[in-house]
């Protein structure tokens, strides 16, 4: 077992199936965390108008941020976030300076590394006033962790006419509890745009990321793309709180059960005049020991806003299969390009490692014993 | 009566070879959802040869078709079909495609997420028909993908999912595409003109007859084809070596393709109910009876 403190290459190699190469030139990335089980190991700012640092020294380093931390995700919200502030490890603090356009991901790895770890940390990202962040994060545990749990708590603060694009990955092993609790602040013309990655066995995540919508013309989407294998239950949710006029929201997901349980929730919240908000839930059950729960949410309080969802559940359609094998490919080829074709919601930058991962996600598919049941 | 109808004159041809006699439907009853749709039915398209058929809605046209291909709804419960001498009854639909045979849908379903690019792709990377050989390289795929797409005027459909929304023009076109590229030794063509306008008839027309090698000398033709028509418009572009009439699950007229067309035309389906049974029916019972 790998002791913490360093960063081996087997660790190196699991980082890049979450998105996160430590041996690219480091002009392919904007800015670097490293967090190894409690403590974190590396941060830096590879460019100017970024700052990146551990969230405890940031919380010295700038009294402003005492009073801001805490503020989008309460402390005592839960159980869990009351835990990760009793015995905090530390977490991102990565801000976009005014004005600031960061052309490459800040690339951000939470690595869960020993067995029975519970991982506690809080992330604080700031894009100030019209300022462009985008960031990666990997979120993952080494293969010899089958045991553990990962708390993390993230507060975004989208400032004036700034966008946050943020995509997180996770990538966890089967005994893993996970509890992300997430939350972004969009002012006037901001835009919070998040991307969600889990495609392996894990135990179970369970989360709700919230964007409030509070200045006027703001935009929040969410997309996620997730499947659960066997024994995986995953109870996935976004919200968007549209508080101001113009606001727009979507949320779009896609989720494949190969036999494990998925509850994909979702909730737009209208509240001022010209809020749009669309939410579409896509699920693809292709194991009869599977579950996809479609849980979506429309609230419009005010009346002039235009709010709408879509949700399918189902199986592929045997014709569809049909029709791509009497274009020559197999059974097995026909059901892969399906399932890739449908858990692509186009997300930019995405580890081509991810590509596989689908192969192997069909692989454990059982689609040939459904068909039979027809 | 019969002997009047010039379209049952078939010219004599010589008996087919056992071993390589094109495509043949051997007395086959074909059903769908539990329901007898095709019974005893009995066909035989030579090798090389271009044959049509004609029959009202709901006749088991697409069923006949969907039956050739192995698509698993339509079970055939008796009988036989054979291509170049082979049963191809214990054949799934990819390994039906690998053995030359491919099929233009009458209404294909829409494929989310898989661009009609990405599906010929994938085409192409099988070497079309998915016979073994290594697939082209990038390059010339994406010039016989432009060239073709060119030609059925279809470059605007290529990077939009495969028939999500396509007119039913478009998607004739596309589909016509689709098979030019599978390279197919048995082609298949449910209603290929329906809800296509003059030019894009034209088209369409034209590829279909070189894809069936119709300028060749006769002799010199590899390429059999089934053709379903509601219109026979294709007829202008393609002269078929015959014309069936389907009609109550069966076989019931078989001639030169423009007359039985013309027959239909004037005095509707009812009339060849009348008619004996066709040539070729005739032709194969006697060889199974001998
Ligand atoms: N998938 C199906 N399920 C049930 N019945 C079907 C199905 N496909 C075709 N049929 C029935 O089989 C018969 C023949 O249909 P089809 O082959 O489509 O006719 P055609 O192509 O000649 O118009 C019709 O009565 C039709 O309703
Ligand atoms: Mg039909």
């Amino acid at each position: 077992m790998p002791q913490p403190g360093a960063i081996t290459p087997e660790i190196q190699d699991r980082m890049l199936e979450v998105g996160v190469d430590l041996s690219a030139h480091p002009q392919q990335r904007a800015g670097t965390y490293v967090h190894l089980n409690d403590r974190p190991l590396e941060a830096r700012a590879e460019v100017d108008g970024l700052e990146v640092m551990d969230i405890k020294q940031a919380l010295d380093r700038y009294e402003w941020l005492r009073d801001l931390y805490g503020t989008a995700v309460p402390r005592d919200r839960d159980e869990f976030t009351r835990a990760a502030e009793e015995e905090l490890h530390g977490g991102y603090f990565i801000r976009a300076l005014p004005g600031a356009q960061i052309t490459v991901p800040v690339q951000a790895c939470l690595y869960l590394l020993t067995e029975g770890m519970v991982q506690r940390v809080h992330n604080v990202i700031i894009a100030e006033e019209g300022s462009f962040l985008p960031i990666i994060t990997g979120c993952t545990a080494h293969f010899g962790a089958r045991r553990g749990m990962h708390i993390g708590i993230s507060e975004f603060f989208v400032r004036r006419s700034a966008t946050v694009k943020f995509i997180m990955i996770h990538a966890w092993n089967e005994e893993i509890s996970v509890r992300p609790r997430s939350a972004a602040i969009v002012e006037g013309h901001g835009a919070f745009l998040s991307d969600y990655v889990c495609l392996e066995r894990v135990r179970d995540v369970q989360m709700y990321p919230v964007a409030r919508l509070v200045g006027e013309a703001a935009t929040a989407r969410y997309r996620s793309v997730v499947a659960a294998p066997a024994e995986s239950n995953l109870d996935l949710g976004s919200g968007v709180r549209i508080e101001a006029p113009g606001g727009r929201a979507e949320i779009l997901s896609r989720n494949v059960s190969t036999g494990g349980k998925i509850i994909a929730r979702g909730r737009v919240e209208a509240l001022a005049a010209g809020a749009r908000g669309h939410l579409e839930c896509r699920g693809l059950l292709m194991s009869e020991q599977g579950q996809i729960v479609a849980i979506p949410e429309l609230t419009a309080a005010h009346p002039d806003v235009e709010l709408s969802h879509e949700a399918a559940v189902g199986k592929i359609a045997e014709e569809e299969i049909h029709y791509l094998m009497a274009r020559g490919l197999s059974r097995d080829a026909a059901i892969a390009a399906i399932v890739h074709g449908f858990l692509d919601l186009g997300i930019e930058g995405l580890p081509p490692v991810l590509q596989k991962r689908i192969d192997s996600l069909i692989a454990l598919s059982d689609t040939e014993a459904m068909e039979g049941k027809q | 009566m019969a002997s009047q109808n010039p379209w049952m004159q078939k010219p004599a041809r010589g008996e087919p070879q056992p071993s390589d006699d094109g495509l043949v439907v051997d007395s086959a009853t074909l059903a769908v959802a539990d329901r007898v749709v095709l019974r005893e039915l009995s066909l035989h398209v030579p090798l090389g040869e271009t044959h049509v058929i004609f029959g009202p809605n709901g006749a088991g046209k697409t069923t006949l078709l969907a039956g050739l291909m192995g698509m698993p709804h339509v079970k055939i419960v008796w009988g036989d079909i054979r291509w170049r001498g082979a049963s191809l009854l214990g054949f799934d639909i990819t390994e039906r495609v690998r053995r030359g045979l491919a099929m233009a849908f009458q209404r294909p379903p829409a494929v989310s997420g898989i661009t009609l690019r990405r599906l010929t792709e994938l085409i192409l990377s099988n070497n079309g028909n998915g016979n073994a050989g290594a697939p082209p390289p990038p390059e010339e795929v994406q010039q016989r993908i432009f060239t073709l797409a060119e030609r059925l005027d279809v470059l605007d459909l290529l990077d939009r999912d495969v028939n999500a929304g396509f007119s039913g023009g478009e998607t004739k076109r596309s589909e016509i595409f689709q098979v030019a590229l599978q390279n197919p030794q048995l082609v298949l063509l449910d209603e290929p003109e329906s809800g296509v306008d003059v030019v894009n008839m034209d088209r369409i027309g034209r590829m279909i007859r070189s894809l069936l090698q119709r300028d060749e000398r006769p002799g010199n033709r590899t390429v059999t084809g089934l053709i379903i028509t509601h219109s026979g418009y294709i007829l202008n572009y393609v002269n078929a070596d015959c014309g069936h009439v389907l009609a109550d699950g069966r076989i019931i007229c078989s001639g030169n393709a423009r007359d039985v067309f013309e027959h239909i035309h004037e005095h509707g389906f009812e009339a060849c109910a009348q008619c004996p049974p066709c040539q070729v029916a005739e032709r194969l019972r006697r060889r199974r009876e001998s």
